[in-house]
């Protein structure tokens, strides 16, 4: 009994991961749409950092140990993040501490300094994933 | 060999740039340079639609209208595909030209898909991917991944022809795609016409289709 509930829990875990990372794709996808343009809408950058800043915040908490391959879930997410965890815990902090920058520069209303941090931000999320992600077949 | 003429200057070029452009795509793609690899599918784009242009404008052996055949004329040929003793085709073969429409087709939709496509970051994307949502540009980039294995079948398919041809029938199909002169198009001017709105359609859609804002 213990044993399915707590499978079932962790599939729920696993679901929100994947759904929380795909608000984190579309949010950066608007803020990059936006950058694109020439006359970028900056309310709309500003509410998709609000998405991205507090994401980031609370992406500490999507990981539970046994939330991984074992879950016999399907999921990218591979076992380095809970064998390397300092090292994860780096990645996650690198993202934490750059994804608010954003929202910063974009109440600044700097479109310069928004694009130079677009990049940095990618970065983090590139990294990460390199590491700790089953790459995609795309 | 009356086939050394038949493949006019910008014909031979489009081919060896969707060549080069082909596998300069897939290199960048596979290891994640997509700035290169968008740039790369504008080549493509670009050589694409030159190409279309260029079966309607282009010389005999480049219309659509000389090489894709009814299908009594393609089992016709095929019949006669084991034989060694066949005189040598002057423009695509029957068969050879249905391979180059799918080729085509499939170079199209590669490209269209790469359009929309979005990477699993949301950091890199193509230049029409802020018109589709997160998930639909993930979509099109998993069918752009599929679509690129269909098109790889298809281009393995034309080079085993080409190898048939020269092993087997003793025809050799490469050296007028290399070694021996080009003839010029029949018309230079209609080949800059082409030309320059191949590259005006593909910088406007690079563009992301916003000319003014």
């Amino acid at each position: 009994m213990s044993a399915a509930w707590a499978a079932g829990e962790m599939e729920q875990t696993i679901t929100n991961r994947q759904s929380n990372l795909k608000d984190l794709g579309g949010a950066f996808k608007a803020v990059r749409d936006q950058l694109k343009r020439s006359t970028p809408n900056i309310a709309e950058i500003k509410q998709a950092a609000q998405q991205i800043s507090d994401l980031a915040a609370d992406q500490r908490h999507w990981f539970p140990k046994g939330s991984g391959p074992e879950a016999g879930i399907k999921t990218a997410a591979k076992p380095e993040i809970w064998s390397d965890t300092t090292g994860f815990a780096a990645a996650l902090d690198r993202f934490s501490t750059e994804a608010p920058k954003l929202l910063q520069l974009a109440n600044a209303s700097d479109l310069e300094g928004l694009k130079a941090q677009a990049k940095v931000v990618g970065d983090t999320c590139k990294g990460c994933h390199d590491k700790y992600r089953v790459p995609d077949d795309t | 060999m009356k086939s050394h003429s038949a493949w006019d200057l910008p014909l031979r070029l489009g081919h060896w740039l969707l060549v080069a452009g082909i596998f300069w795509s897939w290199g960048t793609g596979h290891w994640h340079h997509l700035a290169w690899h968008r740039y790369s599918g504008y080549v493509l784009l670009a050589t694409v639609l030159f190409r279309v242009y260029w079966g309607f404008a282009g010389g005999t052996h480049a219309r659509f209208r000389s090489f894709v055949r009814d299908p009594q004329t393609v089992w016709t040929y095929v019949r006669t595909l084991t034989q060694r003793s066949t005189e040598q085709y002057t423009g695509h073969n029957p068969v050879g030209g249905w391979n180059v429409l799918l080729m085509l087709t499939l170079l199209t939709v590669q490209i269209g898909l790469g359009l929309f496509s979005v990477d699993v970051d949301g950091d890199e994307s193509g230049p029409l991917a802020d018109y589709v949502s997160f998930n639909t540009g993930r979509r099109c980039a998993h069918l752009h991944h599929l679509c690129f294995n269909l098109l790889l079948a298809s281009i393995v398919l034309h080079l085993a022809a080409v190898a048939f041809y020269q092993f087997y029938k003793r025809q050799n199909l490469v050296g007028p795609m290399i070694a021996s002169p080009a003839s010029p198009p029949t018309s230079w001017a209609k080949a800059l016409v082409g030309a320059c709105a191949a590259a005006l359609i593909t910088w406007v859609i690079a563009s992301g289709l916003r000319l003014t804002t």
